[in-house]
């Protein structure tokens, strides 16, 4: 047994990043030795340990906070008698012995007491776990992995995954205004954040102008808008909503539950449900990060697949965002890697018949159909704001790999191949704003020509019920792809390649992209050749 | 004597779930043993929420609730694996049986580990120490933390090793330490 490869192969255990191989290998390793099997037991024992014994070390962090404000705000405390429903001192054995938990649970309920933070004596509650195109009004400037300490947060743009000592995980998205108080409560003045509070940090609260949101273990999200409105969503479990002024009716609090909204005007009427349970409202999900690198785009992940079966027709296709006249024989599934592979994937599938190229995609996405890029004014934009594209190539005499590039790429000028109208680029949208599907249709690897939702095209797509995904479907004449006279034939082989590519809460800036489908000598991505302007990088489209 | 707590099932329930946020934290270091992933373990342990909910009427009140819990996370670690993480490569099923199939959890020593282990972070050198804080709490990935504080991705993994080895060390000598008095 190599000790040193089997520490090698538990780290890669550890973060995440076994490949088949190496899963393969450590399995027949541990498979193999008793000592391995000892070795393993012990690492992966210190990761929870560690785990635990950190998350520890956190909360007493935060506890010995709250002794020492207490300290400061009322020295005599401990020897003063006290009314018996305020906390004394006298509790702190039992917290010694009660564990973490109970620890928590009445430092949640002291805190609220204490005196505010004191700016000489900095104390971390939180950290900055993960941000994505945050830009900071200050005056504090976060970065990934930072600690912050109470005060205010002003994120002018981008997401931020705060987590605080006792657990819980604040995802704020900008423009947003939010004050950290203490572990057990925070302020938030203005914009989005959504809350999930584990069981052991219950009761823990977000206060805006007009009511205070108690969590009662659940994940729920707040806005709070210029108006100084809140409006509040709850995913799951419970909250309760105290509210700063009486509503109408004299009650000073509701109880949410799953499913529920509530708007909270600052004169203190609270409607319930008058504004509708929505998962677009907020961002639950940490966006995937840009995969910019220098000026140029790059493809999230090696290409796995290298060619796509084109089934016939089986029927009259009707265009509706419903697959379910669908030959699906052929659909290909690609997912970015992890941490995103639960929620950024891609099934495609592709049929055709004599008149039509049909397409059709169901997209795992966070955040789909927001695209706020208008086909009116700015097509060539609107891959940004999330979509689907295609590259195909419609000319059997191009044969396979496609040998068409952008000719600026050439030293002596274009080539035929390169200006060939048989060659198309297909970007599908959804133009929220007008709720309109959409289709560019780019010739030639010029790019230069193009048209936007031509005519006789039919588009159709439909969000899933979760939120989480979108399907679309589109039939497109053989005629607007160059080959109204000569469609692709069974046995046909021709260049094809797939692009996903995902945007922000904003719909329009671009975050990420899977491409899939790819000639294999260039699956890994090659620094030289984007994708799109190098047809040899494309796969293939067999049609059957 | 009446145990007034345990009079109905919903009574019992309520009291297995108040056992669960006890050990929660517990419960979740020891799926992280088996699955590494701290945003699958924390998800995992939400499934393991609501299965000792549902199994609660199985769990007879005076034996090893944390045992009982660790048998039931065990078993929902390995179905998670199998169903949403089965697109990640993982270790064989064999081998997960072999490694944690006759596992039982004993709380005592595993608290009296964190216990040592929370001790023993005190006395890290402070770089080591941001390390394992960016790792362990921040959840960050060695290429993250080496973005961070502008190391190389190795140069992270290696103090980390060293760090936890450090911590083994000291956990160890904690713990003997403790045994040798009465």
């Amino acid at each position: 047994m190599n000790v040193q490869r089997l520490h090698e192969l538990i780290d890669a255990w550890r973060e995440s990043r076994l490949t088949e191989a190496t899963a393969t290998e450590l399995s027949r390793v541990l498979r193999d030795s008793e000592e391995a099997r000892r070795i393993f037991r012990a690492e992966s024992q210190m990761h929870g340990l560690l785990h635990q014994a950190v998350m520890a070390a956190a909360m007493e962090e935060a506890a010995d906070r709250v002794a020492w404000q207490k300290h400061l705000a009322d020295p005599e405390g401990e020897t003063e008698p006290r009314p018996p429903q305020t906390r004394s001192n006298s509790r702190r054995p039992l917290l010694a012995t009660a564990g973490l938990l109970v620890v928590a649970a009445v430092a949640a309920l002291v805190w609220p007491f204490l005196a505010p933070p004191q700016a000489e004596q900095p104390e971390f509650l939180a950290t900055l776990t993960r941000a994505t195109g945050c830009v900071w009004g200050g005056p504090t400037y976060p970065e990934p992995g930072g600690r912050l300490t109470a005060g205010r947060l002003s994120l002018r743009q981008g997401i931020a995954e705060i987590r605080l000592a006792n657990g819980v995980d604040l995802l704020l998205e900008g423009p947003a205004d939010l004050e950290i108080v203490h572990v057990a409560n925070s302020a938030l003045h203005a914009g989005r954040v959504v809350v999930r509070v584990p069981p052991m940090a219950k009761g823990y609260a977000v206060d805006t102008r007009t009511a205070k949101l108690i969590d009662m273990g659940t994940e729920f999200g707040v806005s709070v808008d210029p108006e100084r409105e809140t409006v509040v969503q709850v995913f799951a479990g419970t909250v309760v909503a105290e509210l700063k002024k009486p509503d109408p009716s004299g009650r000073r609090s509701r109880r949410l539950v799953a499913g529920e909204t509530a708007r909270i005007e600052p004169s203190g009427t609270v409607e319930l449900q008058q504004v509708a349970f929505s998962h677009e409202r907020f961002l639950r999900t940490f966006s995937t990060p840009s995969v910019h690198e220098g000026d140029e785009l790059i493809p999230f992940k090696p290409s796995r697949i290298s060619s796509l079966d084109v089934a016939r027709a089986p029927g009259r296709v009707t265009v509706d965002g419903d697959l379910s006249e669908w030959d699906l024989s052929g659909m290909f599934e690609a997912r970015c890697p992890e941490p995103f592979a639960e929620s950024y994937y891609v099934h495609g599938c592709m049929m055709y018949d004599e008149q039509n190229l049909y397409v059709a995609a169901r997209v795992g996405d966070p955040m789909p159909m927001r695209n706020v890029i208008d086909p009116n004014t700015d097509p060539w934009s609107a891959w940004m704001g999330g979509s689907v594209q295609l590259r195909l190539s419609t000319d059997r005499t191009l044969g396979w790999p496609v040998k068409a590039m952008k000719p600026i790429y050439r030293r002596d000028g274009a080539t035929a191949q390169d200006i060939s109208d048989r060659i198309v680029h297909l970007t599908l949208w959804y133009f929220q704003p007008r709720e309109q599907p959409c289709l560019e249709i780019r010739y030639g690897m010029t790019l230069a020509r193009g048209v936007v939702n031509p005519p006789g095209w039919q588009g159709a797509f439909r969000k899933a019920p979760d939120g989480g995904s979108y399907t679309v479907e589109c039939a497109i004449p053989w005629a607007l792809l160059g080959a109204g006279s000569d469609p692709p034939q069974t046995g046909d082989e021709l260049g094809l390649s797939w692009t996903v590519n995902w945007s922000d809460a904003s719909g329009k800036r671009w975050k990420g992209q899977l491409i899939e489908i790819k000639n294999p000598p260039y699956a890994a991505r090659g620094k030289k050749a984007l994708t799109f302007l190098y047809a040899e990088t494309w796969g293939k489209a067999v049609y059957r | 004597m009446t145990d007034h707590r345990h009079h109905t099932p919903n009574d019992h329930a309520l009291h297995v779930q108040q056992l669960f946020v006890r050990h929660q934290q517990t419960v979740l270091g020891y799926v992280l043993s088996i699955e590494p992933n701290f945003a699958d373990a924390q998800d995992i342990v939400q499934e393991v929420f609501l299965a000792v909910s549902r199994k609660a009427q199985t769990w007879s009140a005076g034996t090893d609730f944390l045992a009982w819990a660790c048998t039931v996370a065990r078993y929902e670690t390995l179905r998670f694996q199998r169903t949403r993480g089965r697109r990640r490569a993982r270790l064989d099923e064999d081998v997960i049986e072999l490694l944690h199939g006759a596992e039982a959890v004993d709380a005592v020593e595993w608290k009296r580990r964190v216990d040592a282990l929370r001790r023993c972070l005190d006395r890290l050198a402070p770089r080591a120490k941001e390390l394992i804080w960016r790792r362990y709490h921040a959840a960050q990935m060695p290429e993250q933390i080496a973005t961070a504080i502008g190391w190389t991705a190795n140069a992270v993994r290696v103090a980390l090793t060293r760090a936890r080895g450090a911590l083994r060390d000291c956990m160890e000598r904690r713990l003997n330490a403790a045994g040798e008095t009465p």
